[in-house]
């Protein structure tokens, strides 16, 4: 479709041109002078010129990047008028005669006017258009005004000069002479929009420079060598257009050319900063693209050494825990070289880079108060720069050290240039490091849920069913994982078991402890005469696997159904209360005992002790771990022993559920809002009357509990 | 702030270390340093100072489990000196005392070194 309208416009200039032409050759001969054709002819003219422009127009894109390539054009349709000149001259010499504006004494001229006129008409047609273009590159806030009242002025002036037509140079001070005077001067001011230089590269720059001085040189003679008379003899309107243009065409490329060349001598320092703000463009984009703390210290050293041109680079990171300096990436340093940089952050160097908090140059090495320290440690170094890292709270994160192997290798803009480098490192260090601790918590916070499954898991589902006792437990955790246990088991000769334990430590390690636990628990509790055996058991086998810094307190009971007796165990857990339900008695039961873990075997049996009380109906004995006693409110108090003891006289309750509710609502109203810092586990037994149902329970119950125990280790 | 401090002080042969605050499962490595820097400068007869610990977990109890091995095997030893009842409740629940030797004050502490 644009192709074939661009044919169209085609077929319609030649139509123009050609019609144009044999009205002046018909003139010519005829030797009349019929005004309606010259307007007609003029009419004619102008539309080809539009339609000439319609076709161009479209083709010469806009934009910074092909100023290059507008000024080679500028340059082609310069030369063309030369050429064009040069080509007709070998086969006519034109005469005109001495009226103006001039007419064609022969035929041959008229064919030369026209083929002047023609391609002038062209080619500044196409050249206005590339100057346009390139003024409109950054324009400022007058370029479309001056440019528009150019145009105007110019028009206006072809229109005056049509109605009267006189030389076009000689300003008479007729209305055309002013118009045209006025479009020079538009053209002056134009001449000065030129903001696209100081943003070219030094290289373009000089190239532009050249292009320049040729468009100014070439253009200048175009009117007396080329144009004159032949333009005015064509037609005066395009006259005054071509030689408008050429106007504004020689006083562009004057200005721009002088404009040039007055930038050339600090189009290198430019080129280098603009260079810089580039680069540290990309550098922080590459920067904040890797996560990886250990590439992203590597990519910092392998950056810094490119933009630098270093022979040396070396980046140390600080140690918040021991607060010193370790070396994290480096290129090109000896191993002796990198064990040997504590003067970088001992010395009152590094005093005076944290107090100035900027890139530190030391042009000569040899000359500089450090010199001495610093051919110590690398003997070649010559210049250095060293810029600190601060993180956003502005503690200082580390150093980054760069030298050249010359002296004055970096002057100041490089010390600004690695300082600004610096602030993007020490981002996107912050960045990374953010990052792999929110994965480790992340992870951690994973491991925890497994490890609470795995806790949740080991505690009884319920309650067992044994004849003589009633039995209630409640274990609420403070973190994800808690060390706190209980379990129930059955002894060789079928006495009942219950333990309650607390696992030193939190999370996942105290998870896998209590698991040891009870596997060994349930693999010995069968084969065990009594409490203190096992307990005696369980230490010797947990001690040879349990961390050193780590152990589990529990407290032990064993019940005898024929005899009404409870044996109590204590390895280094808080004392069991008895609560004689006849007396209203409450008494702490603490007989001797270690803690588990803590020795290998002998002092653990020694110490550890039991202790065997006498139950009556009703009885009642509480476990507890010390997440209980030592629940504090927000005054910091503990609820403590005490407190436990008093609830019990103090207070009636119909059931053993009764109680549990009553202790668990206690605690928890005793420390209102603060929130947990231990598990709090309590198990409760109570003596009860076997006969007082039927005689069936006795037995029956004891087979329930065993199945219970064993579908419990099937889960 | 941490709010655990341990302060050292050095007389004949004998380390005090004093601890002050808190000493639980956030502040173990700090006592954790303390100890490990007696080891290193191999000062194995050393005697804690718990006058001013307002309180100890159980994470605290294994920091001294976990070095006092190493410290005997040189001969030396861990003596705890002048806990308050409270810390002191702690410590004998789990059956310290058949493992460490108390002491109700630092300089009867430190003369059971000397005397030894």
């Amino acid at each position: 479709m644009k192709r074939l309208s661009d044919n169209i416009k085609i077929i319609l200039l030649a139509v123009f041109i050609a019609l144009c032409f044999s009205i002046d050759v018909f003139l010519f001969f005829s030797k009349l002078n019929i005004p309606i054709l010259n307007h007609f002819k003029e009419i004619l003219i102008i539309a080809a010129g539009l339609t000439w422009y319609a076709i161009l127009a479209p083709k010469i894109k806009k934009g910074v990047q092909q100023i290059r390539q507008k000024l080679y054009l500028l340059i082609v349709f310069i030369a063309l008028n030369y050429l064009a000149a040069i080509f007709i001259n070998l086969f006519i010499d034109p005469v005109y005669d001495t009226e103006f504006p001039p007419a064609p004494l022969t035929i041959g001229t008229l064919v030369y006017e026209y083929w002047i006129s023609l391609v002038a008409l062209t080619s500044f047609i196409a050249i206005l258009i590339l100057l346009e273009r390139i003024l409109f590159l950054r324009p400022r806030k007058r370029t479309r005004t001056y440019f528009l009242l150019f145009i105007y002025f110019l028009i206006g002036a072809a229109i005056a000069y049509y109605l009267n037509p006189t030389p076009i140079f000689q300003f008479s001070g007729s209305i055309s002479s002013i118009l045209f005077l006025l479009a020079i001067v538009m053209a002056a001011l134009l001449s000065f929009h030129n903001d696209w230089i100081p943003y070219l590269s030094r290289s373009e720059k000089i190239k532009f420079y050249f292009l320049s001085l040729v468009i100014f040189i070439s253009t200048i003679p175009l009117f007396d060598v080329v144009f004159d008379p032949h333009l005015a003899a064509f037609n005066i309107t395009t006259a005054t257009f071509v030689l408008g243009t050429w106007i504004l065409t020689v006083t562009y490329s004057f200005v721009v050319n002088t404009k040039l060349l007055l930038y050339l001598p600090s189009a290198r320092a430019l080129d280098r900063k603009m260079k810089e703000v580039n680069s540290l463009y990309d550098l922080a984009r590459q920067l904040n693209a890797e996560l990886d703390l250990k590439r992203l210290s590597q990519l910092i050293i392998e950056l810094v050494t490119r933009f630098t041109e270093s022979q040396v680079s070396l980046l140390l990171m600080k140690d918040s825990r021991t607060n010193s300096f370790q070396v994290s990436s480096y290129f090109n340093l000896l191993p002796h070289q990198l064990n040997d940089v504590a003067f970088l952050y001992e010395t009152d160097l590094f005093q005076k880079i944290q107090q100035s908090r900027q890139c530190l140059l030391i042009q000569d090495v040899d000359h500089s108060p450090y010199g001495k320290r610093i051919h110590t440690w690398h003997p070649e170094v010559q210049s250095l720069l060293i810029a600190p890292l601060f993180t956003n709270r502005g503690e200082i994160l580390g150093l980054l050290l760069t030298g050249k192997f010359e002296k004055y290798g970096f002057d100041i803009d490089d010390a600004s240039l690695l300082e600004g480098f610096a602030n993007q490192a020490a981002i996107a260090i912050e960045n990374a490091r953010l990052l792999r601790q929110s994965i480790e918590r992340e992870r951690l916070s994973q491991e925890l849920k497994i490890a609470r499954d795995v806790q949740l898991r080991l505690l009884p589902q319920k309650m067992p069913d044994y004849p003589g006792i009633r039995l209630e437990a409640s274990s609420l955790t403070a973190f994800e994982v808690g060390g706190d246990f209980y379990d129930f088991f059955q002894f060789r000769d079928g006495s009942f078991g219950l333990v309650v334990g607390d696992v030193s430590g939190k999370g996942t390690s105290a998870a896998f402890y209590m698991a040891e636990f009870k596997g060994i628990l349930q693999t010995l509790a069968g084969l065990s005469e009594d409490a203190l055996s096992l307990a005696r058991e369980i230490n010797r086998i947990l001690y040879q696997t349990i961390d050193r810094r780590a152990f589990i307190t529990a407290i032990f009971a064993r019940y005898c159904p024929n005899e009404d007796i409870l044996e109590i165990v204590r390895a280094g857990h808080p004392p069991a209360i008895f609560f004689q339900t006849n007396s209203g008695n409450v008494q702490e039961i603490k007989p001797p005992g270690l803690g588990i873990g803590l020795d290998k075997g002998p002092i653990f049996n020694q110490v550890t002790q039991k202790e065997t009380l006498h139950l009556s109906d009703g009885d009642i004995l509480l476990f507890y771990t010390d997440g209980l006693t030592e629940a504090r409110n927000e005054h910091g108090v503990e609820f403590n022993e005490e407190g436990l003891k008093q609830l019990l006289t103090t207070n009636s309750f119909s059931s053993l559920n009764n109680l549990k509710n009553l202790i668990f609502d206690t605690v928890l109203d005793f420390v209102e809002e603060t929130p947990l810092h231990d598990d709090m586990t309590f198990v409760l037994l109570q003596k009860i009357r076997v006969r007082e149902g039927n005689d069936e329970l006795t037995t029956t119950n004891s087979k329930t509990f065993r199945k219970d125990n064993m579908q419990e280790d099937n889960e | 702030m941490s709010k655990l401090q341990v302060q050292k002080q050095l007389s004949g042969d004998v380390l005090v270390l004093s601890l002050q605050g808190m000493l639980d499962v956030h502040t173990v490595p700090v006592f954790e340093s303390a100890l490990t820097e007696a080891i290193s400068n191999e000062q194995f007869n050393i005697v804690v100072d718990l006058s001013k610990l307002e309180y100890i977990s159980s994470a605290g109890l294994g920091v001294f489990m976990g070095y006092i091995e190493e410290i005997r095997s040189h001969g030396g030893d861990i003596k705890i000196a002048a806990a308050s009842p409270k810390v002191y409740k702690i410590f004998d629940l789990l059956g310290f005392p058949n493992l460490f030797e108390f002491f109700d004050s630092v300089e009867v502490a430190q003369n059971k070194f000397q005397a030894q």
